[in-house]
């Protein structure tokens, strides 16, 4: 079965790729030097979109203006350093037990505009944490823009491997505040399914249009792959509960934008039945996530505003999950709150706060946690310089970083404010000093 | 059975076959009048149609004369301004070396 949907991809893509201009680009030029646009053109202060970059991104990675001709890659890398209020003990994922310098991902992109109407998002990691390389956000896309009755429609396809990453606000999932977080600090156990549970177990293909600049709507479905398949990509499947058949997704969202100001405000989910820990002969569970969104945008100069909030609500039917002894209840909820302020000056300082939560039905078999509760709830605070947003040294002008300062706070972790984990160990032991030199070129 | 689930697999495979041929077809037979590049709407990139002290389109490496953008819809004006605006080096240092000539 899960071959006939590889086979199912990969002869829409020879469709689509052989119906296609036959004029194709000599090169894929990465997305600024394919422009000849600094990072501040797409990026408030990345990763974060202006309209632009949002745009850029829905009509397929196309959109050139650079007289780039050289290799179509670029490279990401990711020092970090972490410091946790408590020691961990035992030690964070294999380091030490507190104040740990990693590199915690170095990354290798390709894409950019292949024809006029076909582009790439194609990012592969080394995990630094894990020691291993595979396959990160893919994001594959066709698009094509008409003209009907004086209304523009933008309309297009996207194959991908992670549900919300094919999004081009940063409210949702995959793109949203925290950027960039510590790899080796405690983090909350429970989170919604769309909460990037699936990111790079699963392959997606969805169809959306963008209706006179404004009005967005998706609709596609998601499938897990084959545990052969994702090993060949480097993912480790041990422990997943795959989709049992497709998962739908949807997302609608209207952005009007008005002088400097751009509004977003939508609703996004994603629904399945899901095999538990993969375990056969017991039915599925199924969940429901729907989302909300919106993102304002200020985009003065050199003063920029974001202001971004997403809310979640997850049901969860756990009863196969019941019957093999992984959960107590054959029901549970989840809602998930993600909400943030940023001031940009520049595209070059930035500066952040933001809330996260999640909060649900106790079940201490499902979760694991020692309370039994899935609650977390903590205040995020992050500082970063990004010295060459508006174009970098003459030796290589697309040179950028984003250096940060972020400490997390936790009020609530787990379920419990103290002694979270029986041992004594309290929310705020989890606390997170975390800075990072977010490099691209 | 053996034979049953190989013909329902073959039957899932051409009914996925028929609707990405479907979906292709339908994406390349689009009845309305297609623009090749897509490009990005004026009012995404606050374009004004004066400029904004001294930067103005005729000036910007995206300015495709005598009224057009690599990156912007529609009319431009060389006088306008958009926040894409990144300076022509090539062009300032022309219009410098003229006025200067002058």
């Amino acid at each position: 079965m899960r071959s006939c949907r590889l086979t199912t991809i990969l002869v829409l893509t020879a469709i689509l790729v052989i119906g296609l201009d036959p004029r194709r680009a000599n090169t894929l030029p990465l997305y600024a030097r394919q422009t000849g646009q600094p990072c501040a053109t797409c990026h408030t202060a990345f990763l974060e979109l202006t309209p632009f970059g949002r745009r850029f991104k829905l009509g397929g990675y196309t959109l050139d203006g650079g007289d780039w001709k050289g290799p179509p890659f670029a490279v990401m890398l990711q020092p970090t350093f972490t410091n946790t209020q408590t020691a961990q003990p035992g030690g964070a994922a294999g380091f030490g037990v507190n104040n740990n310098f990693v590199l915690q991902q170095a990354s290798l992109f390709t894409g950019g505009k292949i024809t006029d109407n076909l582009g790439a998002f194609i990012q592969g990691t080394y995990d630094g944490v894990d020691h291993r390389f595979a396959w990160d956000n893919t994001d594959i896309r066709l698009a094509k823009q008409v003209n009907v009755d004086g209304h523009t429609l933008l309309w297009g396809a996207t194959v991908n491997n992670n549900p919300t990453v094919q999004d081009v606000w940063n409210t949702i999932p995959a793109w949203s505040f925290p950027f960039i977080s510590s790899r080796l600090a405690p983090m909350p156990t429970a989170s919604t399914f769309i909460e990037q549970v699936y990111a790079q177990q699963v392959a997606g293909f969805s169809g959306y249009s963008f209706l006179d600049d404004t009005f967005y709507l998706e609709f596609g479905g998601y499938w897990s792959l084959g545990t052969n398949t994702q090993r060949a990509l480097g993912i480790i499947p041990t422990g997943e509960s795959p989709i049992d058949g497709i998962a739908p997704y949807w997302r609608v969202a209207a952005e009007p934008i008005w002088g400097k100001n751009a509004w977003e405000i939508g609703t996004f989910g994603l629904a399945s039945k899901v095999v538990p820990m993969g375990i056969v002969g017991t039915g599925t569970d199924s969940f429901t996530d729907i989302g909300i969104d919106t993102q304002y945008q200020y985009l003065g100069d050199p003063h920029t505003v974001t202001a971004r909030l997403a809310w979640i609500h997850e049901n969860h039917n756990t009863s196969a999950s019941q019957t093999l002894g992984l959960a107590d209840n054959s029901n549970n909820q989840l809602r998930s709150l993600n909400a943030s302020v940023s001031y940009i000056y520049d595209s070059t300082w930035s500066l952040t706060a933001g809330r996260v939560s999640v909060g649900g039905t106790a079940d201490a078999t499902l979760y694991g946690t020692f309370t039994g509760s899935p609650n977390s709830a903590g205040y995020i605070f992050e500082l970063a310089y990004l010295p060459f947003s508006h174009g970098g040294p003459s030796f290589w002008p697309w040179l950028n970083f984003r250096i940060g300062l972020q400490y997390t706070h936790w009020n609530k972790f787990d379920g419990a404010t103290t002694n979270i984990d029986g041992m004594g160990r309290n929310a705020s032991g989890n606390n997170t000093f975390f800075a990072y030199i977010w490099t691209m070129f | 059975m053996i034979q049953s689930a190989s013909r329902l697999a073959r039957r899932s495979l051409l009914r996925r076959f028929f609707g990405a041929v479907g979906a292709s077809t339908l994406f390349y037979a689009v009845p309305f009048s297609a623009t090749a590049v897509i490009k990005i709407s004026q009012n995404a990139v606050a374009y004004q149609d004066h400029p904004e002290g001294d930067k103005r389109c005729d000036k910007c490496i995206q300015f495709q004369p005598p009224s057009g953008c690599k990156m912007v819809d529609g009319s431009i004006r060389p006088d306008g301004y958009c926040r894409l605006f990144v300076l022509n080096k090539q062009a300032a240092m022309r219009t410098k070396a003229l006025a200067s000539t002058v």
